[in-house]
């Protein structure tokens, strides 16, 4: 089954390289207002900076991003680093966490397809989760299939996820739902963090498997 | 883990490939052909395809009781060439390849494999895994076994026993020696190929028309696949025979599959072979050259940055002129 789309058509006939799909889940609750934003921002450009330097991973990372609060939203789609323009974050509402990783499995699901129909490789896919809060305002039964999602995908080798917690984030609750151990971020370290998310990115795009990621920084 | 485990054990399955190209003509036909093309260097291949054992150089009288006016003659060229991401951290390659030449009986054994990337050694265990398996054949040939199937058994249970050995001699694990392998064994008009994990085995017709001849094991991911060291790895191994006349064979590791496979097909790239297998008509000097300056180009290491083993084989059809003794010894 391969349905028309001229863009991936053309997308993929251009640059035929295997890919290492990511999707960033990127907290805009309203406790995110202020400096926590602008520093979020500030690491995003840092991260595409970093991925469109190296030549591999410039051709062979997709990046998208996912914002989550009271509503999950896919703010940019899959997409090599040289094409990412990066969106202008706005903070209000809940924590819609649960939504937001099953949003993004549906999003990988979805790509992998895509690649399979353009002959495509890929690589493990990777889920970033940053937050600053715990789950909030949906159905315990959302974070529950959620956590139970990662856990089987790590298993089987599937995905790799990355849950990072800064300011009041839970990390014990974090710890429930990532099967890694989760980051905590001092001071609103996005820099340094993204430096590390694109340095992990270029090397599981440059090798010829699979790779376990770098242990994350802190 | 997400690993697609094929269990055929075909034989002859799918092969539509290689024929002789239309049996009614017969032999005269099959000579006006070979007659009628550039006359070649007879099969002297380049110093550096000598690696392992005979050469194919001697001749000898067909040994096919149909083709009394024709000798065969197995030339082959193999390489395996260091990949970027190997070059950049200025670590061994990877990838091996051995082979073999029965000058008596015509038969060839070749042997790619490439050690996982993930593996410590698997550079060392590749290259243990291709040469012993040639040598179990050779020496199987030496003996005057026949029956490929077995004789590709057997050749994979050596490999598999000498990483064994290694990996306690060593003192490391078994899995640190990760390799694929890809066998073969053919005589001019037989052939069979035993394959574990990634990679390309294509077999040419006189037309240099390409036709896979391989199940590449593969995972979802990139290079994910079955190895040698698996713990179920010789049942996982699938075998694939045919018994048509074959001009050339080419085998590959998974380095070179973006520019020569269509992967999803596992169908040949027709023009990346046909330019292969046409370098069969230079002579054999230059087709070392040309085929060396290929797997050593900045071309192809934009492509990939894997390292790439490319091992083909030729099977002449020398005509024996009428009015000379067909056995000159």
């Amino acid at each position: 089954m391969s349905r028309f789309d001229l863009s991936s058509d053309i997308e993929f006939a251009e640059n035929p390289e295997p890919r290492c799909p990511c999707v960033i889940l990127l907290d805009t609750s309203q406790s995110m207002e202020g400096e926590r934003i602008a520093a979020l921002e500030r690491g995003l450009v840092k991260l595409k900076e970093a991925l469109v330097e190296d030549l591999l991973a410039s051709l062979r990372v997709e990046v998208a991003l996912v914002t989550f609060a009271s509503r999950v939203k896919t703010v940019h789609r899959f997409t090599t680093p040289d094409r990412l323009e990066l969106p202008e974050l706005r903070a209000a509402g809940k924590t819609h966490m649960g939504s937001a990783i099953l949003h993004a499995l549906d999003l990988l699901e979805a790509r992998k397809k895509e690649y399979r129909d353009n002959d495509i490789d890929y690589y493990r896919p990777w889920i970033f989760l940053l937050t600053d809060g715990v789950p909030q305002g949906e159905d315990d039964s959302i974070i529950e299939e959620a956590t139970e999602e990662i856990r089987t995908l790590e298993e089987r080798k599937s995905l790799c996820f990355f849950a990072i917690g800064f300011g009041e984030a839970d990390m014990r609750r974090l710890a429930k739902i990532s099967v890694r151990p989760p980051v905590a971020l001092q001071n609103l370290k996005f820099e340094e963090l993204f430096l590390w998310v694109s340095r992990s990115m270029r090397i599981a795009a440059s090798g010829n498997y699979s790779q376990e990621p770098l242990p994350p920084p802190g | 883990m997400a690993q697609t485990r094929h269990r055929l054990r075909s034989r002859g399955t799918g092969t539509r490939g290689a024929r002789e190209p239309a049996a009614a003509r017969g032999l005269l036909g099959l000579l006006a052909r070979l007659l009628g093309r550039a006359p070649r260097s007879a099969g002297r291949p380049a110093r550096r395809t000598q690696r392992h054992g005979a050469s194919g150089t001697a001749s000898h009288n067909g040994a096919t009781s149909t083709t009394p006016l024709v000798r065969f003659e197995w030339e082959v060229f193999g390489e395996s060439a260091r990949g970027t991401n190997h070059r950049r951290a200025e670590e061994p390659g990877q990838d091996a390849h051995h082979w073999w030449v029965d000058t008596e009986r015509n038969v060839l054994a070749a042997a790619v494999a490439d050690g996982a990337g993930s593996a410590k050694l698997g550079g060392p265990g590749a290259e243990l895994a291709a040469r012993t398996a040639v040598e179990a054949l050779s020496e199987a040939v030496q003996r005057g076994a026949t029956d490929f199937e077995q004789m590709l058994r057997h050749a994979l249970i050596h490999a598999r026993l000498a990483l064994e050995t290694e990996a306690r001699s060593r003192g490391c694990a078994l899995q640190d020696l990760s390799t694929t392998l890809i066998v073969l064994i053919a005589e001019p008009d037989r052939g069979a190929i035993a394959q574990l994990g990634d990679g390309f085995a294509v077999l040419a017709d006189a037309d240099h028309q390409p036709t896979a001849h391989s199940d590449p094991q593969r995972g979802e991911f990139v290079n994910e696949t079955v190895f040698l060291t698996d713990e179920d790895a010789l049942y996982r191994t699938v075998i694939r025979a045919w018994d048509q006349s074959v001009h050339a064979v080419a085998m590959l590791t998974d380095g070179l599959q973006r520019l020569a496979m269509q992967l999803s097909h596992n169908r040949p790239h027709t023009p990346f072979f046909q330019s292969v297998f046409r370098t069969g008509n230079l002579g054999s000097g230059d087709m070392a050259r040309q085929l060396m300056r290929f797997l050593h180009s900045r071309r192809l290491a934009e492509r990939t940055d894997d390292d790439v083993t490319l091992l083909v084989a030729w099977c002449r059809r020398i005509p024996i002129p009428l009015r000379r003794a067909p056995r000159r010894r």
